[in-house]
């Protein structure tokens, strides 16, 4: 039997490593799944409760899913991560928020919030973009040449530098983001009700993304953006100019992680000059779960993150009878990203490494 | 004139120095071909023709004009393309996708390029029933052919040929060199490197043997066949 034999040979073979996974996988079975029956044998939350974690995990995950989409693509184009991307998306949540302000001074915020905010999303992808431009000139495309690891160390001053002079420019204190008219308030349906910004949020997102989608995969520069991740000198051969597409990728990634910072502001309703790292990280860990470089892989990630933040509590934490459970969320994220790239180093949806290879 | 010519190229990686000092020409509407052993600087002579190695020395003239410090990305508008060895089509892109990057820089209107489609489905009828599928799943030969498309969709007016024969059962590779022998009637000039030299220089106006990083015998390609340098290092 193959069973039989399989069994064998692990066994043969097994280091003290495989041993150690092997009982970190059980124990991590077990105290999830011990943890979600004593939650059920117990419920402390409704339909309606969880209902409404589901919706926030939902809005979360679109905002990492954004952010993780940046880190992807550049990291499916040039196998380099860019540690300054959260700053972009920062930067994006200020542009759009002081867009807004200005609406609001104008008087044109309560009167026209549709235009108001096709404004503040062209500012704050204008914006975004434009900083994601400026950093691949100073803090990647000097250091491409040669497998260093430079860029690591550039793209992590460039995130002190952009941290350091938003702190500089817009102060250390938390800034609170306008009001949008028309997005406040519940919505009810079916007997459940959900606050209509985390409609907005998701539906807004999923509307990028599928934009995303079609550039990427319909469009002549979208090809070539695939082709450049494929092999840069057979596209160099074919007249595509290799750095031209890197830095569309790049002005693509920024578009979105600024599209990213206008909904966080709706949601969280405050930005500061420190959250690019917060939510940088988290959106890196949303790219590598899904497998970085892969696309859909970055918007599965970031939706699998956003859910397992938003129900893990409730799901199994409160069952093990840990006390204030929501302020494990982030362990809870980062466990699970571990656990994930114990059990699947590719992440979710990536290609073994042999076949992804550049 | 000749519609390429490379005088004197010198190419180093390091301290090898794997060119030292090639020049050939290539008449406009004929072929011809490059042949050596493994390591002997083929592939380094046309990647310093096509701008992707650093030439430390040496000049590059492509229809009379000098493109020595041409980026390689705008050689492609001049006429000048390259099929590379080992085939090296985009795996993950379909093969029509793959023959739209061969037209990346064509401005034309979509009725010509869908005619050069055509034209170039015509040479390559096995390609049009695969137009959806993703040139990682077709087979060597499919591959080589989607390479020598998509070179050709870029309306090339000569074409560099790295190892077309490379890895192909004996019955592509017949098909290969009468595709050649097909693409030139056309009127496209054409530099072939091959390690199949026989072939390669029964099809050849003119020919080069290359040695060490230096061209070491130059002549009409079916009198290389004879000459008994060529004969005991390469036919065998
Ligand atoms: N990227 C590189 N780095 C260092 N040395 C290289 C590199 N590419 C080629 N070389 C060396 O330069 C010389 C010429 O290589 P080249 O690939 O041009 O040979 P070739 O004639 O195309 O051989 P083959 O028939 O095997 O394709 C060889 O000695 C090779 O080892
Ligand atoms: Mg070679």
């Amino acid at each position: 039997m193959p069973q039989a034999g399989f069994l064998q040979d692990w066994l043969r073979r097994a280091t003290a490593v495989d041993w150690f996974l092997l009982a970190l996988r059980i124990v991590v079975l077990a105290v999830v799944g011990t943890g979600f029956v004593a939650g059920l044998l117990h419920p402390r939350y409704g339909r309606e409760e969880w209902f409404s974690f589901l919706a926030f995990g939902l809005t979360i995950g679109a905002i990492y899913a954004l952010i993780a989409l940046g880190y992807t693509m550049v990291y499916g184009i040039l196998r380099m991560v860019n540690f300054a991307h959260g700053d972009v998306f920062m930067f994006g949540a200020y542009a759009a928020c002081f867009s807004l302000i200005a609406c609001n001074r104008a008087g044109i915020l309560n009167a026209y919030p549709v235009i108001s905010f096709t404004i503040a999303v062209i500012v704050c992808i204008a914006v975004s973009a434009g900083i994601a431009i400026l950093g691949e000139r100073i803090a990647y495309r000097p250091f491409r040449r040669g497998r260093s690891l430079a860029p690591l160390i550039s793209t992590l001053g460039l995130s002190f530098v952009l941290e350091y002079s938003a702190r500089g420019m817009f102060g250390a204190q938390n800034k609170s983001f306008p009001t949008m008219p028309g997005i406040d308030g519940i919505v009810a349906f079916a007997g459940f009700s959900v606050p209509r910004v985390q409609l907005v949020v998701v539906a807004a997102a999923v509307l990028t993304m599928i934009v995303l989608t079609l550039i990427v995969m319909r469009t002549r520069i979208g090809t070539a953006m695939r082709a450049v991740a494929e092999d840069k000198d057979a596209a160099t051969l074919m007249g595509i100019n290799v750095d031209r597409v890197i830095v569309f990728t790049f002005a693509l990634g920024g578009a979105l992680a600024g599209i990213a910072g206008l909904l966080y502001g709706l949601v969280f309703k405050q930005i500061s000059f420190f959250m690019g790292f917060f939510l940088g990280v988290k959106g890196f860990g949303a790219a590598v779960l899904g497998g970085i470089g892969n696309i859909p892989g970055a918007m599965l990630g970031g939706y699998a993150l956003g859910l397992v933040e938003s129900l893990g509590p409730a799901a199994f934490l409160e069952g093990l009878g840990v006390t204030a459970p929501y302020q494990l969320r982030d362990a809870i994220a980062y466990t699970m990203l571990v656990m994930v790239l114990i059990f699947r180093p590719r992440g979710l949806l990536g290609e073994r490494l042999s076949t992804a290879r550049a | 004139m000749s519609a390429l010519a490379a005088d004197d190229l010198h190419v180093a990686y390091g301290n090898i120095r794997a060119l030292r000092g090639v020049s050939l020409s290539v008449a406009e509407g004929t072929i011809c071909a490059v042949v050596g052993a493994n390591g002997a600087g083929k592939t380094t002579t046309l990647n310093a023709i096509c701008g992707l190695r650093t030439l430390t020395q040496g000049r590059i003239t492509l229809d009379g004009r000098d493109v020595t410090t041409i980026p390689p990305h705008d050689l492609v508008p001049l006429g000048l393309v390259q099929v590379p060895e080992g085939r090296r089509v985009f795996s993950r892109l379909t093969v029509r996708e793959n023959l739209s990057m061969g037209a990346f820089r064509r401005r034309s209107p979509r009725g010509e390029l869908a005619e050069d489609l055509d034209r170039v489905l015509g040479l390559f009828p096995r390609l049009r029933e695969r137009m959806t599928q993703l040139a990682g799943t077709l087979s060597g030969g499919e591959q080589q052919m989607l390479a020598m498309g998509r070179a050709l969709m870029s309306k090339p007016r000569t074409l560099l040929m790295d190892e077309p024969s490379m890895g192909l059962a004996p019955r592509f590779v017949d098909q290969v060199f009468e595709t050649i022998v097909a693409i030139n009637k056309l009127g496209v000039t054409i530099l072939l490197v091959e390690q199949n030299a026989y072939m390669a220089l029964e099809i050849a106006q003119m020919a080069y043997v290359l040695q060490s990083g230096e061209i070491v015998l130059a002549g009409p390609g079916p009198e290389l066949i004879d000459s008994e340098a060529v004969r005991t290092a390469y036919l065998g």
